[in-house]
């Protein structure tokens, strides 16, 4: 069976370039992913780095660990769709490979091994592409700004155990679908011309489908409770539940909505008609060229609004917390500040590194809680900060959720190297997280510790103005002393500058793969439609209706998978923001969507559809 | 497998008794089938004709086994059809029957050699290159054995497709329309090579609108409405044409 699969590939290789190129391109990211948590690894035992450079560089790694977990669920996605795609344009042929005397298993079994042919050498291009590609890739992290950190690479050998299994067993697993579709088909499915492909989508992804669709719902109940980071968390998962249920019922969801959207169209324009009833008889066309489109819009979509949402939230979080009127961000001139009669509280910011057992290494606020008190309204939601004395520590919401640690509980942490202390978690503290970090301790803990402070927070004596307060700490920190509400839009600018560097990162990989799921659909689409089209020239079509017919298809299509994605971001928009305001309570919240990012995913998206479009019709 | 063997020494290689089909649409049952009841006897050659709907495709479909009946039994080489899952069914296919149709035949993917040996690769058997070829020469084609389909003209292609059916040697041969698509002098050699068949044990049942193809056969059975009409045996193609002509009106 593996030499007619590999014949069958040889022979129909342009169906399966799509396929090829999403798999190498998926061993490639993997591999690079591989060489990147390696190098971070290795130059991290390297360098004896100390604690900031350590937690910077494992920061980095979770970075790509995510991005490659979504690569690999579109990686997944492309190569279901595409032979799903092959599938559906073989019928007859399988059928005939039936009726000549091969059993249903035979059948699987030659999908299967078709898979593992273009597996095998989109595995062994990707993994050399990214042997080549993996010291370049370090050096540009290090450029758009990532790290400043020089990274070690990792020894050849590592990403390619890791990448080649993984690119086998995304093809293996992503063509299992369309490898039991294809030994169901029958074999009187070589005896007809074209049959209208099935829209009734099978048990099994129904059953996926509606699982999928059930947990959305929940979600979208319970969302009147979710904290801000569950909110946040759900935002990264949501689109990918919602992709997986449009997967499933994609046939027949997708020409529906495509249909709609062409009605205000069909009435004017006769391509734009005979797009649209093309749209709805072939479904899985329509629902494979869309299903990367909303794969993408929603991905993109959800962790553009949720990282730009983030930022309003912990920016009305600082505002609600701050209360000194002047930030000084030049800490050396805390002595002098302190003397001066129209100052009233100097609040020094200050960290130490501590390693926490289980936690890892994690800086540490020491705080003064009554200069905290009344410079950044440190408060307790639970517990009690007149507690935060001695072997004490206090934390923050978020972090108490992430962590499994309750209050009232004990960790295990060095500050500063020195010996291992048992501290008891007295209080709950709001988060903000530029005022302080989650984790603080009382100032008489960390006495004798060396601690760096970072920025003053100052609030004025009784009876003085702030204006007057900004003057007098102007004249001792000169531009180092800003009003309290310049210094957070600086920050908030400065954390979204970040986000749009961790974004390209994160999705920039996922985009590009989305872009060869369109540009392949599209394409595959068109070649099987070449019939179609040829006709319609016959009966009288100019070429031009013909062109606009394919290119009205392309868009209709693309649209549909932006909808659908559009859809899904707003849904995961509205949970984050009702998660948000509520958290936030009275204080206003400013709402920032990132316009920019998200035209520019629905432009290329749209952009590369009707290009493909545009060149599959002039053949 | 040991089903397969199990045959009656049956004078019949397939038989139809009281076979309906009727398709279910919107507008209620709509009947292809009305009843039919034939024996085709083993070594001889079938022609099915009769106007479009008359029911000869879907006869056709039945006794290989590609459809089931909505009543009435149909039985391969002493095998009942009934109840054989599809493994089994392929697996009965595959030993006893082989196909010949209008148009795409064959494999793109695969060579002309590959297209004829590929039934009894599928069965796991051992192929003997010297058979395949021979089967190729026997249709005049065994120097154009590595060529793929798309290298060959659509009579060739066909006869590809005899020489699949020679050499597996299957005991019922099914044409669909297997010289719609050619030219009189290549639709004539393909004709031959069933009539050939026939001669050498093998039952061919061949659905045709072609009074003169139906002519190469022994008897012809005409179809109207789901139901036999009429038949001839040896009959040449001015009788066959005029019968035809006759259903029509």
């Amino acid at each position: 069976m593996l030499t007619l699969s590999r014949k069958s590939v040889r022979s129909s290789w342009r169906a399966y370039a799509g396929a090829f190129t999403a798999l190498a391109f998926g061993t490639v990211l993997i591999g690079l992913t591989v060489t990147m948590i390696g190098s971070v690894e290795t130059t991290a035992r390297r360098a004896q780095a100390d604690d900031a450079t350590r937690a910077q560089l494992e920061d980095l790694s979770a970075m790509f660990g995510l991005m490659s977990a979504i690569s690999l669920f579109m990686a997944l996605f492309v190569v279901a769709s595409t032979f799903g795609f092959v599938v559906a344009t073989r019928q007859r042929e399988l059928g005939l490979l039936r009726l000549v005397g091969a059993t249903p298993k035979q059948v699987r079994r030659l999908l299967l091994g078709e898979a593992a042919v273009v597996a095998l050498a989109a595995t062994l291009v990707g993994c050399l592409l990214g042997t080549v590609l993996g010291p370049l890739t370090l050096t540009a992290v290090r450029l758009v700004g990532a790290t400043s950190l020089h990274l070690d690479a990792p020894p050849v050998w590592l990403p390619w155990t890791v990448a080649a299994p993984a690119g086998m067993v995304v093809a293996l697993l992503g063509s299992r679908r369309a490898a039991k579709r294809a030994s169901k088909v029958a074999p009187i499915a070589a005896l007809r011309e074209a049959a209208i492909e099935r829209r009734r989508p099978g048990l099994a992804a129904v059953l996926v489908g509606l699982a999928a669709i059930a947990s959305v719902v929940t979600v979208v109940l319970v969302a009147g409770d979710l904290p801000p980071v569950a909110a946040m968390l759900v935002g990264l998962f949501l689109p990918l539940l919602v992709v997986v249920a449009l997967t499933a019922l994609g046939p027949v969801a997708v020409p529906q909505v495509a249909t709609v959207l062409a009605r205000p169209f069909a009435r004017r324009s006769i391509a734009a008609r005979l797009a649209s009833d093309e749209l709805r008889t072939s479904v899985r066309t329509t629902s494979a060229i869309a299903a990367p489109v909303t794969a993408i819009a929603a991905i993109a979509g959800s962790l553009v609004v949720t990282m730009g949402f983030t930022v309003d939230w912990s920016s009305a979080l600082n505002a609600t917390q701050l209360a000194a009127p002047v930030v000084v961000t030049d800490p050396s001139t805390a002595g002098r500040l302190a003397t001066d009669p129209v100052v009233g509280v100097v609040d020094e910011r200050r960290t130490v590194s501590a390693t926490f057992d289980e936690l890892g290494p994690q800086d540490v606020d020491v705080v003064d809680v009554g200069r905290a008190e009344q410079s950044r309204r440190l408060r307790a939601v639970r517990g009690d900060l007149d507690d935060l004395r001695g072997r004490t520590l206090a934390a923050s919401e978020s972090w108490m959720f992430d962590s499994s640690v309750g209050l009232g509980e004990h960790v295990d942490a060095r500050l500063d190297g020195g010996r291992k202390i048992r501290l008891k978690v007295v209080a709950v503290v709001p988060d903000a997280a530029d005022l302080y970090g989650d984790l603080m301790v009382p100032a008489d803990l960390a006495e004798s510790r060396e601690s760096e402070p970072s920025v003053l927070f100052v609030t004025p004596a009784p009876e003085v103005s702030d204006r007057r307060l900004l003057a007098a700490t102007r004249v001792v920190a000169g531009d180092a002393a800003v009003p309290a509400d310049r210094w957070l839009d600086d920050i908030a600018s400065s954390t979204r500058e970040m986000n749009t560097v961790a974004l390209l990162v994160l999705l920039g990989p996922a985009g590009i793969y989305a872009g060869i799921a369109i540009v392949n659909a599209t394409l595959i689409g068109a070649a099987q439609r070449s019939r179609q089209r040829r006709l319609l020239a016959l009966l009288g079509a100019t070429p031009r209706q013909v062109r606009s017919t394919a290119l009205w298809q392309a868009g209709l299509t693309t649209a549909t998978g932006l909808v659908l994605g559009g859809a899904t971001t707003l849904l995961v928009g509205w949970l984050v923001w009702t998660a948000i305001t509520r958290d936030v309570g009275d204080h206003p919240v400013t709402m920032t969507v990132p316009w920019l990012p998200l035209v520019a995913t629905s432009g290329i998206c749209a952009a590369l559809a009707l290009l493909a479009a545009r060149v599959s019709a002039r053949r | 497998m040991t089903a397969l063997h199990h045959h009656t020494t049956t004078a019949s290689a397939v038989t139809l008794a009281g076979v309906t089909r009727s398709y279910r649409s919107s507008s209620g049952d709509v009947p292809a089938l009305r009843g039919v009841t034939h024996e085709f006897p083993t070594g001889s050659f079938t022609a099915i004709m009769g106007p479009s709907g008359s029911g000869k495709s879907t006869l056709l479909q039945l006794a290989a086994g590609l459809d089931s009946p909505t009543s009435g039994q149909v039985t391969v080489d002493g095998n009942a059809l009934a109840g054989l899952d599809q493994t089994a069914l392929t697996e009965l296919r595959r030993a006893t029957m082989g196909f010949v149709f209008q148009s795409y035949n064959l494999l793109d993917a695969l060579t002309a050699y590959d297209n004829v040996a590929l039934p009894m690769r599928l069965a796991g058997a051992r192929i003997e290159r010297a058979t395949v070829l021979d089967a190729l020469e026997r249709v005049g084609l065994r120097d154009l054995a590595g060529r793929r389909p798309a290298e060959l003209s659509g009579g060739q292609q066909q006869r590809v497709a005899v020489a699949r059916a020679l050499h597996s040697r299957p005991r019922v041969l099914f044409a669909d329309e297997p010289t719609g698509a050619l030219d009189r002098a290549t639709g004539r050699a393909v004709l031959d090579l069933l009539r050939g068949a026939a001669a050498g044990g093998q039952t061919v049942v061949m659905v045709t609108h072609d009074p003169l193809a139906a002519s190469y056969a022994d008897e012809v059975l005409f179809l109207a409405d789901g139901l036999v009409v009429g038949r001839l045996y040896d009959a040449d193609a001015a009788v066959i044409a005029a019968t035809m002509s006759e259903l029509e009106q």
